[in-house]
């Protein structure tokens, strides 16, 4: 992998007009770059695959909708606490690789509503492309009863929907469209009429594909799941710069290690002490990054992080991220 | 506080006087040869993870605290440990519990590990095991970890102790003991929440209870020269039982084992006789040796020498391998770190 200097931010911005749309299209290829980018939610971002990784975010804020369209180069996970002020849904526009949110499949072709304020693990199975929309909660609950006669911000759950086909063709029809003009065209968002049009059309769509009624309630070991989880995460959050273990943070969730490792490989596509080990190791690149050589060694920083087999650790990391920790290491600090 | 430290024995003495650190009473040599050990220990915060060489066979006497439990495997060993007078797989872990006491034999050179926990850490962890917590086994039992669990634990003690021998400045990092005692953990809690093996059923446990006695007896009584019968009234215990529990535990019926206990002690005194009036007679009688002859063959069976040709190396001030404290092969290095 070339030595480009990937931890600046790449992005072309456009501002069309700032009293209707404002686009912009950035491209990351480090997590904390993502985890910024992520407004409206709180995000941490853990790449799992073998390969360096690397996100284009394509953004349009309207008036009042949110769209979006993620395209990744690989498999992640991603940990989310969306803003409480929003309704957000997903889905994916470009099939190959699986998307999970808390544990359930959202297949190709359906649509995910989320639950206000709703925190939760998502993962992908390799690279994807997905859209994101969203509303403040009263336009959401406007749209929804004007248009399908439907109260949609209530949910406590998640819900996964599929819509008729018809209804996800003209949803993902839009989004391509408001994605290339924000790509190719921003100067036509920046038409009033054009932005506004636009933004109706999106919601419609989106409100027809949220009226179908396939939806399946969460079983209550999904919700058991879920709430297990939560708490998993709130570990995690909680103890930014340490490194966590298997005993230490089952002891702390209070579950048996069995029940804990079934919850992770549905959330997470791997048990607890594997994805406690990716934590780490994105720990050691993290401190890597922002340290130079002078202050401290590659073996200092992977025992830290509990890498005690310095080959191996070294090894792992270059499958992971694409460098030696000591190319990380020699780098200048971010 | 973290610390570590190796050391290298040339004599049975200093060996067992080191050994005292890893629960160890009682050390019979049950072989003759030239004495080489070394012993190598780590200290993390809560856990020790030791790792011993032995060249020669020996039936040893290890008691646990009341507060920890022991867990001991073999590293590398023509046959692995005989727990009493169980032999077990070279896979297998066998975990001893508080306040237990038991004969761990050896009948030819062995490279084996132990590693000492706090009760309460396992009993903190127990909810990680299962619902309904662990049941921290008493007595001794053998467990058969899988295998991947299996190799984490024996990679994460090869680790600990290589950094021991490599000087390695990991062992000063808090941040980076932690890390390994938490592994270590991770695999022990994950080994132990499958069935042990095999546990104690009760006949198991009064033997070792009768076991551990015996061994109390002995170490109030080193000197003289009990007999079976003597033995078995003051243990409560019939004679044909006591028989049996050792012979299975030791390799060698009982009177032969005491009788080597009583000659090592004797070549103890010999070889701690430098500038004290001894005579090779009173060494005999005092170990409970009526016949001087047949003393004096047993010994020179045994230790390659007689008994007066140890006393007088002894007295020579000489280097004799089988004697001398600080004979050259013998590495001490320690490093202790206070948190």
């Amino acid at each position: 992998m070339p030595e480009e200097p990937s931890s600046l931010l790449n992005e072309r911005r456009a501002t069309c007009d700032a009293a209707r749309a404002v686009c912009s299209v950035e491209t990351y290829s480090t997590p904390e770059q993502v985890e910024a980018a992520h407004a409206g939610a709180k995000a941490e971002f853990l790449p799992t695959a073998a390969r360096a990784f690397s996100v284009e975010l394509v953004r349009i804020r309207f008036g009042s909708l949110w769209t979006g369209r993620f395209s990744e180069t690989g498999a992640r996970i991603r940990h989310v606490h969306q803003d409480p002020q929003r309704v957000f849904i997903k889905f994916q526009t470009l099939p190959g690789s699986e998307l999970f949110e808390s544990g359930t499949v959202v297949p190709f072709g359906s649509v995910i509503r989320h639950a206000r304020g709703e925190e939760f693990y998502e993962r992908t199975s390799g690279p994807s492309e997905w859209g994101i929309m969203s509303l403040p909660i009263e336009d959401m609950i406007s749209a929804g009863t004007a248009l399908i006669g439907k109260e949609l911000a209530a949910a406590r759950d998640p819900r996964v929907v599929a819509p008729p086909s018809r209804d996800i063709a003209r949803l993902w029809r839009l989004n391509a469209a408001a994605t290339s003009l924000a790509k190719d065209a921003p100067q036509i968002l920046a038409m009033p009429g054009a932005a506004q049009g636009l933004e109706q059309s999106l919601i419609e769509a989106m409100i027809a594909c949220l009226q179908s009624s396939d939806s399946r309630d969460e079983s209550w070991a999904q919700q058991c799941h879920r709430i297990i989880m939560r708490r998993f995460h709130r570990v995690i959050e909680d103890n930014p710069d340490r490194p966590i273990y298997l005993s230490e943070i089952c002891a702390a969730v209070g579950v048996p290690e069995r029940t804990l490792r079934a919850c992770c490989q549905e959330h997470l596509a791997m048990g607890p002490k594997q994805f406690l080990t990716f934590r780490r190791l994105d720990m050691t690149r993290r401190i890597l990054q922002s340290s130079t050589p002078t202050e401290t060694t590659v073996t200092e920083v992977a025992a830290r992080f509990g890498f005690w087999q310095f080959g191996r650790f070294a090894s792992s990391y270059r499958l992971i991220f694409g460098e030696s920790p000591s190319a990380t290491l020699r780098r200048l600090p971010t | 506080m973290h610390s570590s430290a190796t050391l290298a024995f040339g004599n049975m003495d200093d060996f067992q006087a080191a050994m005292g650190t890893e629960g160890v009473t009682s050390l019979v040599v049950t072989q003759r040869g030239r004495f080489q050990a070394s012993l190598t220990q780590v200290t993390l915060h809560s856990l020790r993870l030791s790792a011993v060489q032995e060249a020669l066979s020996r039936i040893a006497f290890v008691r646990v605290p009341d507060d920890k439990v022991l867990l001991s495997f073999s590293i590398d060993c023509t046959v692995p440990q005989i727990w009493a007078g169980m032999s077990t797989h070279s896979q297998n872990l066998v975990m001893i519990g508080p306040g237990q006491g038991i004969h761990a034999r050896l009948t030819g050179p062995c490279h084996w590990a132990n590693i000492w926990l706090p009760t309460k850490i396992l009993i903190q962890y127990g909810q990680v095991v299962s619902d309904h917590g662990l049941s921290v086994p008493a007595g001794i039992s053998t467990w058969r970890p899988s295998h991947s669990t299996a190799r984490q634990l024996r990679d994460l003690h090869f680790l600990a102790i290589r950094a021991v021998h490599a000087r390695s400045s990991v062992l000063m990092s808090a941040e980076a003991t932690h890390g390994l005692e938490q592994q270590v953990l991770d695999a022990l809690v994950l080994g132990l929440s499958e069935r042990p093996l095999n546990d104690n059923t009760a006949n198991q446990r009064e033997e070792h209870e009768l076991m551990a006695r015996l061994e109390d007896l002995l170490t109030i009584r080193p000197d003289g020269k009990l007999g079976v019968a003597e033995l078995s009234s003051a243990l409560s215990a019939s004679a044909k039982w006591l028989r049996r529990c050792c012979e299975a535990r030791f390799g060698m019926s009982l009177l032969d084992f005491l009788m080597v206990r009583r000659l090592q002690s004797a070549h103890r005194h010999l070889c701690r006789a430098e500038g004290t009036v001894v005579r090779v007679a009173d060494i005999a009688e005092r170990y409970g040796f009526r016949d001087r002859g047949r003393f004096a063959g047993s010994y020179h069976d045994f230790f390659g020498e007689l008994p007066s040709a140890t006393l007088h190396h002894t007295n020579r001030g000489a280097l004799a391998p089988l004697v001398r404290r600080g004979v050259a092969g013998v590495r001490i290095r320690s490093r202790t770190r206070s948190s």
